[in-house]
């Protein structure tokens, strides 16, 4: 039943509603002999879909899109508030720029336009964070080296000044979770790199992009917000937006979704580009024109306390590896092993590349929107 | 008069009255278990409005039973006029004898549902006992400490003496947690890992600032800094749990601090 029938069907969502909530749902297929079809995406489907996924040059790719690609759909908030902060930054005054957004909302795909929009004598500059700064030298020689500089530093000040001797530039911070840390001691190189933002604003153009936990985080602990002057607070694709996406990545000689699927797509996904493509691909493979009904939270509702703690950590972190769980909860080897495990394979979270030795775990990202929801619901992110 | 009067009462307490009420009562009761079950569920669900949800129940039962008892009276039994100003009367001068203890309870919980001190999922201190109001009846209210006691407290006393109420409806509140140190040390170094502690806890609530107070004490006889932190825990419940995770990583660090690096 989709959701589409699901609405003409009125007594059977009732009694769907009725089940759920006195906890006796089951799902189709655990009992032979039902012959409800159960079309919830579960963990499992989610996870199945990494093997064998399509390759960037797909139409259904969940990549980042390059500089100037023509599937990019406009994001009118975010390039606002580059072009305003851009032109307060030309005329003299001292600026930041943050991107916030959702995890998975496109902030690097928007991050790679920017030097698409301003004027092309602007030379510009990337950092790709990929791990947090340990100390102040190691965040100072991590931000210097986006502007060549070999020599370590080991204060703000002289760092600063060096760097305010270079000619203007633009920089594009990426991964901006990863100026978030809760680790004892952690704070220290974060706030060498915002120290060193604020005092060279005059010369360079920050513009840091940052997933929305994160940067709650960053403000309730080190009053960011009140060093950047623009904050463009993205949002996942409006039912418009994501109508464009799909419109943009459907193959040619194939019928896209008519509007009715576009809004159950929208519905499922939260807007989320990623799993709406993930859902959209699955629907044209299998040839089916129903869309699934949402997402099957009752994994979530069974973690204890402990688990939705670290995946609250995890997600308001962005990236977190085992040696910094352990830190932060305070916990031997083999249970953080173990945890990790449970939730790796319950399909929450996914290992991926870290620049340490070890991998970093991070929300599986189809499924981010729903678990994100869930913890603030459940009061373990705010 | 007083015959009739009795005769009245007598035919209109009849077996058909009494099973229509005792119905009534059922449903009622039926009623009240159904909104405790979905107030129970929707708490579970959404956690993060466990404490409002809690807060409406008592409400809720006393509407559920005033309109039961009115229906029961105006609706099934429909007495005369006179029956009713018979039995208001001794209804009168049974409170009247009785307003003791247990009416003075119900009073007293009556009060505390349009003027609450507390509601059900608060932290209170009262009378040497200290935990998360559990449940709210008519007559009484339960408390359940940390000790995993269930604590009855007749709500008499609550109108007389003071009560402390930690988070006043919301799942965080403030936790004070002291840590001592033997003097001399380095107490701007101590009380900025004590803060760095008090932040890296995964139970501390950090939209709300951490704090920490320095003070002088003597204990058998030697002069210790005491460090006050203050910080707000994400959920009540987790008070605890908060307390110890701060003051070990804060000793630990302290500690660690104070070693001599090695060489």
């Amino acid at each position: 039943m989709s959701l589409v029938d699901r609405r003409k069907n009125p007594a059977g969502f009732l009694q769907r509603v009725v089940l759920r909530l006195t906890g006796r749902l089951r799902r189709a297929g655990d009992h032979g002999d039902s012959p409800a079809v159960d079309l919830r995406l579960e963990l499992a489907d989610i996870a199945l879909s990494r093997i064998g996924h399509a390759a960037p040059q797909s139409p259904y790719s969940r990549a980042a899109l390059p500089a100037g690609d023509p599937r990019f759909i406009a994001r009118d908030a975010a390039r606002g508030a580059v072009e305003h902060g851009f032109s307060m930054w030309q005329e003299g005054r001292p600026t930041l720029i943050a991107l916030t957004g959702p995890a998975g909302c496109g902030l690097t795909s928007i991050l790679n336009q920017v030097p698409t929009w301003l004027s092309e004598q602007m030379h510009v500059a990337r950092l790709d964070l990929d791990r947090r700064p340990d100390a102040t030298a190691d965040a100072l020689a991590l931000a210097t080296s986006v502007f060549g500089a070999q020599v370590p530093y080991d204060s703000i000040d002289t760092a600063a000044a060096q760097i305010n001797a270079l000619p203007p530039q633009v920089v594009l911070v990426d991964n901006g979770h990863f100026l978030y840390s809760r680790l004892m001691g952690g704070s220290e190189g974060v706030r060498a790199l915002h120290g060193l933002m604020v005092a060279t604003q005059g010369r360079h153009l920050w513009i840091v992009a940052c997933e929305t936990q994160a940067w709650r985080r960053q403000c309730d602990t080190a009053r960011t917000h009140r060093y950047f002057d623009d904050v463009a607070e993205l949002d996942y694709f409006s039912r418009d937006e994501l109508a464009a996406l799909i419109a943009a990545r459907t193959p040619a000689g194939h019928a896209g979704p008519d509007a009715q699927a576009i809004d159950a797509l929208h519905r499922i996904s939260r807007g989320h580009p990623a799993l709406a493509l993930f859902v959209a691909e699955r629907t044209l493979r299998d040839d089916t024109p129903a869309i699934p009904a949402p997402f099957d939270e009752a994994p979530l509702r069974e973690l204890e306390r402990t688990e939705l703690l670290t995946l609250a950590e995890i997600a308001a972190h962005g990236t977190l590896t085992a040696r910094e769980l352990r830190s932060i909860f305070r916990r031997d080897d083999a249970g953080t092993s173990i945890l990790l495990h449970h939730l790796r394979q319950s399909g929450l979270i996914v290992s991926g590349p870290h620049a340490g030795t070890e991998p970093g775990n991070r929300l599986e990202p189809l499924v981010a929107p729903m678990i994100i929801a869930h913890l603030v619901r459940a009061n373990y992110l705010y | 008069m007083e015959e009739q009067t009795l005769t009245q009462l007598l035919t209109l307490l009849s077996f058909r009255h009494l099973v229509e009420a005792l119905v009534v009562v059922a449903l009622a009761a039926l009623l009240i278990r159904g909104v405790r079950f979905m107030l129970d569920t929707l708490a579970e669900r959404y956690p993060r409005a466990r404490l409002q949800l809690g807060q409406s129940y008592p409400a809720i039962r006393l509407l559920v039973w005033t309109a039961t008892v009115v229906f029961i009276v105006l609706v099934i039994v429909r007495p005369p006029d006179t029956v009713i100003f018979a039995m208001l009367g001794s209804l009168s001068l049974a409170l009247g004898l009785a307003a003791q203890d247990g009416i003075r309870n119900l009073i007293a919980g009556v009060v505390m549902i349009f003027n609450p001190p507390f509601r059900t999922g608060d932290m209170i201190q009262f009378g040497g006992h200290y935990g998360e109001v559990v449940r709210l009846d008519l007559s009484a209210t339960w408390l359940q400490t940390f000790d995993d006691n269930t604590v009855m407290i007749p709500n008499a006393e609550f109108l007389k003496g003071a009560v402390a109420n930690s988070n006043s409806g919301a799942l965080d509140e403030m936790v004070v947690i002291p840590v001592d140190l033997p003097w001399p040390c380095d107490i701007a170094e101590a009380r900025a890992i004590a803060a760095d502690a008090a932040r890296a806890s995964p139970y501390c609530y950090l939209k709300k600032p951490v704090a920490v107070a320095v003070s002088q004490r003597f204990e058998h006889g030697q002069c210790v800094v005491r460090l006050t932190i203050k910080a707000y825990v994400v959920d009540v419940r987790l008070e605890r749990v908060m307390a110890s995770d701060i003051t070990e990583r804060a000793l630990e660090a302290i500690e660690r601090a104070a070693r001599p690096a090695p060489v």
